[in-house]
């Protein structure tokens, strides 16, 4: 791995430096980005803001696939890597629950079914990690919580099946913060994760488990859950690529409910292509999710095509609208500089990118918590000691009910469950609830036209890039603001891709910023050709490997 | 008074069950008759009492706990109320992104045999038999 040590494509000298096709590229931005050097850091005079220069992303799924193919590799050799890195890592970086005891011997059984000419799977032999609050049939999954410690579920979800029957295997459970309420992991009733760009730091959640094992390269991808943010803040932390569907593109069935209304599976990569493989294998109709989309789902892969392929103005005709209110105060300059710096990447692409504005998207924040709220009180109810998971002793069945509610969930999803329990409340459902599915309609009707008049949104993913672990625990509402550039994509079921676009200074390499693309409904295709294209040709600052890998 | 003593023991069992089985006075009335406010006015809210959200949702919350939930849920309570200044009128509340598809949400109703019956029932905390076993419902004592 080639590492660099020149100054002239760090992004306060862009000016000075060259686009993707060697053509002059010229930033207006004067933002400053602290230069240092740091001994952490493999060459020792490395620079935040560029952490080293390294081939473009490529997808390790198809790698696996073609080395399998080829007689490269045999599943059992890929597998070994994975548990060996997973194994290595996973002390500092804590991002699994469960690691499963039975991969080897998956990988063995493929390594049998190749030998007798067997035909295999899009997924096989591909290590992935699954959300804790995804079913696993032959493995504990808890959702983060005490109360289903040590549940063992009778069914895979249907994502999870869907990999497998695809020939991945499912190397472990990752943490979470408790049914997915939180925004750091730190929320998890077992362990905190930390950020492989810096351990000191979170790497957001509350999908943080996977999000951080695919950082530090633990597995090849993996299965998150995205109910206001949960996939793309910890992608945008941990600087992978992050993929929230549409609400319906893919079956909810095996999903711990959080949020019905707005929760949605996606998964995470190192790349694009892998996201967009990953999708493939778990989106459709699904007979035990009634709002899973009957539409028909398109080859994603197919257009996605090779870099040496593109044309000189790869995206003209493209229009993306920048929304105005996610890149004011209160933004971190670092993160605003990043997500221009990446806009004026697409206009050098030959895209168009025009400012837009939402005046209600502040709005969508409370509306949000209002709705999350309310459906956690009705869909946590289930967790009540009786049917699965840890029970309190008491001698009569409400008391039973109570104490095991109060001693199996944490803070976080207590505080929920009683302002949901709040809201709900004869007398105030329309003063809340109604009043909150009123505002859902109107963000969703605004992102509706701005989405008539551009192709894709473009923002951060969050205002700042990955914070100090402990250093929000004890103001829920201040972690609550940090969701602001997110929820309103869930309100309206929108499509969003999230993917590295640069590195804000701070930990020993930099910090990565993620860009998010929102699209239309359904139109997850387009997101990730555009997604492609900019990870292509982007600046090489942008795709960079935490320090834990190097 | 004496052949009564059983069933005045009875009484007073059942007594002691009142408190919990009568609905507590509802802080949640509201301070106004209208059932959708007009949009521009800011309406006030009861704040909320957190030992009656903790009966009616079933968890039982140590003092200490009540103590410091209290304030962190009334200060996002106050903040949801900047809902309440949004025009909403003529809004049609959405329940969820797009429509059902009446189609597909519904399958055949046709019964399948659950191969997991088995390990569904291994996960329960107390059992008997094919049964899931729970503490008393009722006393002995009341019918």
């Amino acid at each position: 791995m080639a590492f660099r040590t020149s100054a002239l494509m760090l992004p306060h000298q862009v000016g000075s430096g060259v686009n993707w096709r060697g053509q002059a590229l010229k930033l207006s931005s004067k933002a400053t980005w602290a230069v240092r050097s740091s001994s952490s850091c493999p060459s020792g005079t490395v620079t935040v803001g560029y952490a080293q220069a390294q081939e473009r992303p490529s997808s390790v799924i198809r790698k696996i696939r073609e080395d399998l193919e080829n007689r490269e590799r045999s599943a059992v050799n890929v597998m070994e890597d994975y548990l060996v890195r997973l194994r290595d890592r996973e002390p500092q970086v804590q991002s699994f629950l469960h690691i499963s005891e039975k991969a080897l011997e998956e990988a063995k059984l493929l390594d049998e079914k190749i030998a007798q000419k067997a035909t295999i799977g899009p997924l096989a032999g591909v290590p992935i990690a699954v959300k804790d609050n995804l079913c696993t049939k032959d493995m504990p999954s808890t959702g983060g919580s005490k109360i289903l410690e040590g549940y063992r579920p009778p069914y895979d979800a249907t994502a999870v099946r869907k990999l497998r029957e695809g020939g991945a295997i499912i190397v472990g459970k990752t943490n979470m913060d408790e049914f997915g309420m939180g925004s750091t992991t730190e929320g998890s009733a077992y362990k905190v994760t930390a950020n492989p760009w810096d351990v000191s730091r979170v790497p957001g959640g509350s999908s943080g488990g996977s999000a951080a094992a695919v950082a530090a390269r633990q597995c090849a991808g993996a299965l998150g859950s995205d109910t206001g943010g949960s996939i793309r803040q910890p992608a945008s932390f941990c600087g992978v690529v992050g993929l929230k569907p549409t609400y319906g593109r893919v079956s909810r069935s095996g999903l711990m409910a959080y949020a019905s209304s707005l929760d949605v599976v996606g998964c995470f990569g190192s790349s694009v292509e892998d996201v967009a493989i990953l999708l493939q294998s778990i989106a459709g109709h699904d007979n035990s999710d009634s709002t899973s989309s009957t539409k028909d789902v398109p080859s994603f892969v197919e257009t996605l095509k090779p870099v040496q392929n593109f044309s000189s103005k790869p995206l003209a005709g493209v229009k993306f609208g920048l929304i105005k209110e996610t890149l004011e105060d209160g933004v971190d300059s670092s993160v605003v500089f990043a997500i221009r710096s990446a806009a004026q990447h697409l206009e050098s692409l030959g895209a168009e990118v025009i400012e837009v504005e939402l005046p209600k998207f502040s709005l969508g924040l409370p509306a949000y918590y209002v709705l999350a709220a309310s459906e956690a009180s009705s869909n946590l109810s289930r967790y009540d000691g009786a049917r699965y998971g840890n029970r309190a002793d008491a001698q009569e069945l409400i008391p039973m009910y109570g104490n095991s509610r109060a001693q199996g969930l944490g803070a976080e999803v207590k505080r929920r469950i009683l302002m949901g329990t709040y809201a709900l409340s004869a007398g105030y459902y329309d003063a809340f609830y109604k009043r909150a599915q009123q505002v859902r309609r109107i963000i969703q009707t605004d992102l509706e036209v701005v989405l008539s008049k551009v192709d894709v949104l473009l923002s951060p993913v969050a205002p700042t890039v990955a914070y100090k672990i402990g250093e929000k625990t004890d103001d829920p509402l201040s972690m609550y603001a940090g969701d602001l550039m997110t929820v309103n994509v869930n309100l309206a079921g929108l499509p969003a891709l999230v993917l590295p676009c640069g590195l804000a200074e701070g930990g020993p390499c930099g910090l990565p910023v993620g860009l998010q693309m929102v699209g239309k409904s359904f139109d997850e295709g387009e997101l990730l050709r555009l997604g492609h294209i900019f990870e292509q040709t982007a600046p090489h600052w942008c795709q960079n490997v935490p320090p834990l890998v190097q | 008074m004496m052949a009564s003593s059983s069933s005045s023991a009875a009484l007073l069992a059942h007594a002691r069950l009142l408190p919990r089985r009568l609905p507590p006075l509802s802080p949640f009335v509201r301070p106004c008759s209208a059932s959708s406010a007009s949009s521009s006015s800011t309406r006030q809210v009861e704040p909320p009492n957190l030992a009656q959200l903790c009966d009616k949702a079933r968890i039982s919350l140590s003092a200490k706990e009540i103590e410091e939930f209290s304030p962190q849920i009334s200060k996002v309570v106050d903040w949801f109320a900047q809902l309440q200044d949004v025009d909403v009128e003529n809004i049609e509340p959405a329940i969820r992104v797009g429509a059902l598809d009446g189609k597909s949400a519904l399958r055949a109703d046709t019964p399948v045999i659950f191969e997991e019956r088995e390990t569904m029932i291994a996960s329960l905390p107390d059992r008997e038999g094919p049964y899931m076993r729970v503490p008393k419902i009722l006393k002995e004592n009341v019918e």
